[in-house]
C-alpha cells in the first residue's frame, strides 16, 4: 500500500468498526486488514491503548470451550469517534482540494 | 517454528511486563491462533513476524505509557541520601562554623550599635556644651567660645560617625541578603 497509516487513523478505524457492533480480536483484525496493510501484531497495542484511554471495554464470552474477548466501545469512545469523523472530513476536503486542482488558499 | 514455540518465546520476551499485562497480551495471541485454526498456524506465524518484533512493539507501547504516567525525577532518593550523609559527616566542622559565623555577626552588630550610641552621645554632648556655653556667654565669654567650638566639633564628629554607621549597616544588610540568596539558590538547584 502506497499510503501509510498513522496511529491516529488506526485508532479511528477501530473505533468506527466498534461503533457499529462489538467485535472480538480476530474479526476486528480481519476487518482492519481489509483497508490497511497491517500485521496482527500492531492491533494488540492499539486495542490496549484505546482501552487504557477509556474508549473501549472488554468482556469475555465462551465459545466452543474457550473464551472470546469482545471489545465494546464506551460513550467516551463514541464521542472520540465523532471527533475523528469530523477531523477526517476536514482532512479529506483539503486533500481532495489539492488532488482536484482547486486552490484552497 | 510452531505455535507453542512462538508463544513460549513471546512469554519470555514479555517478562519485563507486570504479570497481568503480560497475561492479557499472551491471551490475545492465543485467542488469535485459536480463531485462525490449526490449519492457518504457519500462516499466522508468518503474518505476526518474529516473537521479538511482536514483543518489542508491546514493550515499547508499555514503556511510553510508563514514561507518561511517572513524572521524571532524577536521582531523588540518591541525592536525599547523600545530603543526609554529608550533613552527618560535616556536623563536627559545620556546627562550629555556624556558631563562629553567628558569633561574628552578633559581634559586628554590637560594634555597630556601640558606634551608633557614640554618635548619639557626641551629638547630645555637643548640644549640652552649646547650651552651657550659651548660659556662660556673658559671665565668661572666653570659656563660652571654647565650649561653642567644642560643641561644633562634637556635632561634626557625630555626623561623620552617623554617616559611617549608616554605610556599614547597609553594607551588612546587603552581605546578609546576598549570603541567604546564594544559600537558597544552591538548595533549589539541588
Amino acid at each position: 500500500m502506497i499510503f501509510s497509516i498513522n496511529s491516529g487513523l488506526l485508532d479511528a478505524c477501530v473505533l468506527a468498526i466498534l461503533s457499529r457492533s462489538d467485535e472480538y480480536g480476530y474479526r476486528l483484525t480481519q476487518e482492519v486488514k481489509q483497508v490497511m496493510d497491517i500485521s496482527e501484531s500492531t492491533l494488540y497495542p492499539v486495542l490496549r491503548r484505546l482501552q487504557k484511554s477509556g474508549w473501549l471495554t472488554t468482556y469475555d464470552q465462551p465459545f466452543q470451550g474457550r473464551n472470546r474477548r469482545y471489545y465494546r466501545i464506551t460513550s467516551e469512545g463514541l464521542s472520540q469517534h465523532t471527533l475523528y469523523l469530523s477531523e477526517w472530513k476536514e482532512y479529506r476536503k483539503r486533500i481532495e482540494g489539492i488532488f482536484g486542482g482547486e486552490s484552497t488558499l | 517454528m510452531t505455535r507453542k514455540e512462538f508463544m513460549q518465546e513471546l512469554r519470555d520476551r514479555l517478562s519485563p511486563l507486570p504479570p497481568n499485562e503480560r497475561e492479557a497480551a499472551l491471551s490475545f495471541y492465543e485467542e488469535y491462533f485459536d480463531e485462525a485454526g490449526p490449519n492457518r498456524e504457519q500462516e499466522v506465524i508468518a503474518e505476526l513476524g518474529s516473537p521479538a518484533s511482536v514483543a518489542s512493539r508491546i514493550l515499547a507501547d508499555h514503556a511510553v505509557k510508563e514514561a507518561r504516567e511517572s513524572p521524571y525525577n532524577p536521582r531523588k532518593g540518591f541525592s536525599a541520601f547523600w545530603a543526609v550523609l554529608l550533613a552527618v559527616f560535616a556536623a563536627p566542622l559545620a556546627i562550629p562554623a555556624v556558631v563562629l559565623i553567628v558569633g561574628l555577626m552578633i559581634a559586628g552588630i554590637a560594634v555597630v550599635i556601640a558606634i551608633g550610641a557614640t554618635a548619639i552621645g557626641l551629638l547630645v554632648g555637643g548640644v549640652a556644651l552649646f547650651v552651657s556655653g550659651f548660659f556662660g556667654l556673658f559671665a565668661t565669654p572666653a570659656t563660652a567660645l571654647i565650649l561653642f567650638g567644642a560643641a561644633f566639633l562634637l556635632w561634626g564628629l557625630g555626623k561623620i560617625v552617623f554617616v559611617i554607621v549608616g554605610a556599614v549597616l547597609s553594607l551588612l544588610g546587603q552581605t546578609v541578603s546576598w549570603f541567604f540568596d546564594r544559600f537558597k539558590g544552591d538548595s533549589y538547584a539541588r
